[in-house]
């Protein structure tokens, strides 16, 4: 769940979506492009990239996908407040969580409702109050049992 | 009343037919506890319980409840299990002092402390980072700011990808330290102004004494 970004710095990376960045790999690797998306694995999706390889090969590619294990820096620009990006990110991520939580539970309200009411209908319907199947039964073998 | 009704009706005997009971007429039942109120149906009975009114009409001929006293344990208010609270890491960080290693970091972190931060490639150190933390976390993920790095290339990603001494199996092998004084492997430095450095590839960090 993206919301459990919050609990590391993954969430900081989200904050820089939209951003001109130089990320550097594990394997050495410089991809230098905008980040698109961060998940809360730190996985990153790039938009027009450029990577280079230690030997100094460019390579070009539209977009690109890095899984967060492979990543080992992430030069961040800087014009980037850190901790006021962090802060707004936790806010966002919280609030939303609220509101996905709020909803859960408006769901299952609902959905306990629907089942109280098909079982409150269900036994009133077979049971002995007025109206209920069972009722009708004794009155039935009540009648049948007098003659 | 002292002498019981047949052992069907009695609620309190082994023998107790719940069906007879509700057929017959309450006024002779013999309740186990008097003050208790016939309902007719459910709907009564989760009324009585609840306190809400509801549409429940008793028929005119009442019928006992045989779960005599009311339980309200299945109407209580749902308990809320109470909502965890996320420790976001701002909260991590700025919170109250952390015991441990990490409160050391977090020490540096408030006194914006240049630190030394070790960081490795897949087979040993590759070199350090010096800067202060602008944020960390529990994973040792951390914010630079003023980042100098010195750091050594991998040599075997230099080479192309392929380890030294093990292009082929069967060609004399190179040993590490024969390799390292072939080829010394270069000391670079550079700059950057912030930098964001993944836990995995942190070493230690210790408090940088001189720059």
């Amino acid at each position: 769940e993206r919301v459990w970004s919050s609990r590391s710095l993954a969430c900081f990376l989200q904050g820089l979506e939209g951003q001109w960045t130089t990320i550097e790999l594990r394997n050495e690797i410089t991809v230098t492009g905008t980040v698109v998306f961060v998940d809360s694995k730190m996985n990153i999706s790039l938009q027009d990239v450029q990577s280079t390889r230690l030997n100094g090969d460019t390579t070009s590619f539209d977009e690109l996908f890095i899984l967060g294990r492979q990543i080992r820096y992430v030069q961040v620009p800087d014009s980037v407040n850190v901790m006021g990006t962090i802060h707004n990110k936790v806010r966002e991520l919280l609030t939303q969580r609220k509101v996905q939580m709020n909803k859960q539970q408006m769901m299952k309200r609902r959905r306990v409702k629907n089942d109280e009411d098909r079982r409150r209908a269900r036994e009133f319907k077979l049971g002995r109050g007025r109206g209920g199947r069972l009722a009708q039964l004794d009155l039935l073998h009540s009648s049948v049992g007098q003659t | 009343m002292e002498s019981r009704a047949e052992p069907a009706l009695d609620f309190l005997s082994t023998e107790f037919d719940a069906e007879r009971a509700l057929h017959s007429d309450i006024s002779k039942l013999d309740l186990p506890y008097p003050n208790v109120k016939p309902c007719d149906n459910l709907q009564a009975y989760e009324s009585l319980v609840n306190g809400t009114k509801r549409h429940s009409e008793p028929s005119e001929a009442s019928r006992v409840q045989t779960e005599a006293p009311p339980s309200p344990k299945c109407d209580a208010p749902i308990h809320r299990r109470p909502r965890k609270e996320i420790k976001s890491v701002v909260n991590v960080m700025e919170g109250e002092q952390i015991s441990g290693p990490l409160g050391l970091l977090q020490r540096w972190w408030r006194e914006q402390v240049t630190v030394c931060v070790s960081i490795r490639h897949s087979a040993g150190v590759r070199g350090t980072c010096k800067g202060k933390v602008a944020a960390f976390d529990k994973h040792l993920n951390m914010v630079l700011t003023d980042v100098r790095e010195d750091y050594t290339p991998f040599r075997s990603i230099e080479n192309g990808g392929k380890a030294p001494g093990r292009r082929k199996k069967l060609s004399v092998r190179v040993t590490p330290t024969e390799n390292a004084e072939a080829s010394p492997s270069r000391q670079l430095h550079r700059y950057c102004s912030k930098l964001f450095v993944r836990g995995d590839n942190v070493v230690l960090v210790a408090a940088a004494t001189s720059d």
